[in-house]
């Protein structure tokens, strides 16, 4: 493991800062930790290790914003429910113009901090 | 006398009372409220005093003043042996008569109001920006604004549109749920939506976050509900229509996904749960009022409580089985989507009416036994309620 940072999600957000996708593990029995997740479900164990994802995953679903719900926010957007390899689950947004299908095949990319999934 | 004692009630609801409801501000929660359970008392006939427990449910979109536990001073209940706020969110309104019903027969208390007021129009806030704030979903914290899923719609539309690729099925699946409900509401003077609807019209109706379009979200009113809950063995005294809690249960999970689990959400304990408890199974459900802020809570929990095979709810109802005349009758005051959305009470309110005979032109035939149910976050917080017009319940 490349990453042994404990606590909230703060280290997912500090992964992004530097151009990495993280998801949690639990340092006792190594299950695989949903993201939000302080207590392992597996084995009880409150020991969070974050590590590297490959930035692989499948698009589970996406939402198709055709309204604003904020300055900032132009419609139509998409927001993508992405299934890491590893196995988490990550809300994410899609690269523009994505043909979108169900199950497809993504990949992360991390610009400037500013995570986006495209098609793999 | 046992809690887990089958077939025999728990508690009954013996009054229900609404304040105004409205698209326009009448008057703020904490008002609506005391309008609400004035009539309640009224309804029950019961006296002021004789209240004893004051169970309070808020929107979660609002801070705790807007509807406090100062209530009990606006509504001069001087001797309350039981005041909470329930913290369920949508399964709130559910969990209060729960936790009625649990206080009573403890000893607790004799008397218990239950109470759920919203004003979420105001002058300067429409329906819809009350119910912009994200809903959590990621386990990050602020991820859902950094990647723009705001409002409860976003939320729920993930989950429904992963449901509706998993059964290879497309939006259309959504409007057998809005038409039932809008059948419903023609048949309800209370209701707010009634002009007839077809699924040419459904098609129609401008997307708000696909695969949700306006007629598949909840229609939002300034209102209050409040019911009063007594003992069962006190309940025919004081009521010609006691309406009896033979089931009651919790489950809290949320939407997992389709990963091999029994199960999507907590739903499907709660339901297994309520039907122990009562001695029942789904199939003896007669009709159901689900929470239904978005059509699609109402396929999930067809199927979560057992009253549809996974992946065929969509069909069951689209073939009308929810609706007027249909096998089993689903939100019969029109549901959340055309009668009106005031969280866990239109349920509730709807059940109340249905067992006490008061429905008129949408009176069941047969509601021995409704399922009544609550649903809070994102799927996360699922509370039911099996009632009954009869303190015993057929042997299964």
């Amino acid at each position: 493991m490349d990453k042994d940072i404990e606590g909230g999600a703060t280290p997912f957000l500090a992964g992004l800062a530097v151009g990495e996708l993280r998801y949690a593990r639990c340092g006792a029995c190594d299950a695989v930790l949903e993201y939000g997740a302080s207590l392992c479900p597996a084995c009880g164990a409150a020991k969070v290790v974050w590590v590297r994802a490959s930035g692989a995953g499948r698009l589970r679903a996406r939402a198709i914003y055709h309204r604003s719900y904020a300055a900032g926010l132009v419609p139509p957007y998409a927001v993508a429910m992405v299934e890491l390899e590893e196995g988490p689950r990550l809300l994410a947004r899609l690269a523009e113009g994505a043909v979108l299908t169900p199950g497809m095949a993504l990949r992360a990319s991390i610009e400037d901090g500013s995570l986006r999934f495209l098609a793999a | 006398m046992d809690m887990a004692e089958k077939g025999r009630a728990k508690a009954a609801i013996i009054g229900l009372g609404a304040s105004t409801l409205s698209r326009t501000p009448v008057g703020s929660a904490r008002q609506l409220a005391v309008q609400a359970v004035q009539a309640a008392l009224a309804d029950a006939d019961i006296g002021h005093g004789e209240v004893d427990g004051l169970l309070i449910n808020r929107s979660p979109l609002v801070p705790h003043e807007v509807l406090p536990l100062k209530l009990q001073e606006d509504l001069q209940f001087a001797n309350l042996t039981l005041l909470s706020s329930i913290e369920g969110e949508g399964s709130s309104a559910v969990q209060m008569i729960q936790y009625a019903a649990l206080a009573i027969r403890a000893g607790m208390a004799s008397n218990v109001v239950c109470v759920f007021a919203d004003d979420p129009i105001r002058p300067a806030q429409s329906g819809g920006q009350a119910f912009a704030p994200a809903l959590s979903i990621s386990g990050i914290p602020g991820w859902e604004e950094s990647v723009g899923l705001l409002g409860a719609a976003g939320a729920y539309a993930l989950a429904a549109q992963e449901y509706l690729w998993h059964y290879g099925l497309d939006a259309d699946a959504l409007s057998g749920v809005v038409l039932s409900d809008r059948a419903w509401a023609q048949r309800n003077p209370d209701a707010f939506l009634r002009a007839p609807l077809s699924l040419d019209d459904y098609r129609r109706s401008p997307w708000v976050v696909e695969p949700f379009r306006v007629l598949d979200c909840a229609y939002p009113v300034n209102g209050a509900i409040a019911v009063v809950v007594t003992a069962a063995d006190a309940a025919p005294e004081r009521s010609a229509r006691p309406v009896y809690i033979h089931g009651m249960g919790q489950g809290h999970g949320g939407f997992t996904g389709f990963r091999g689990r029994q199960g999507l959400t907590g739903a499907r304990l709660a339901g297994r749960i309520a039907c122990e408890m009562a001695g029942v199974v789904p199939a003896d459900i007669d009709a159901c009022q689900f929470y239904e802020a978005f059509s699609f809570t109402t396929l999930l929990a067809l199927e979560e409580y057992g009253l549809c095979p996974p992946g065929e709810a969509a069909a069951f109802t689209r073939d009308g089985h929810t609706a007027p005349g249909g096998r089993l009758p689903c939100n019969t005051g029109g549901g959340h989507l055309s009668g009106y959305y005031l969280q866990g009470m239109t349920p509730v309110a709807e059940a109340v009416i249905q067992a006490r005979g008061h429905g008129g032109p949408r009176q069941l035939d047969r509601a021995d036994l409704q399922l009544v149910t609550g649903n809070g976050g994102r799927l996360d917080y699922h509370a039911a309620l099996l009632l009954s017009p009869s303190a015993r319940l057929r042997a299964h």
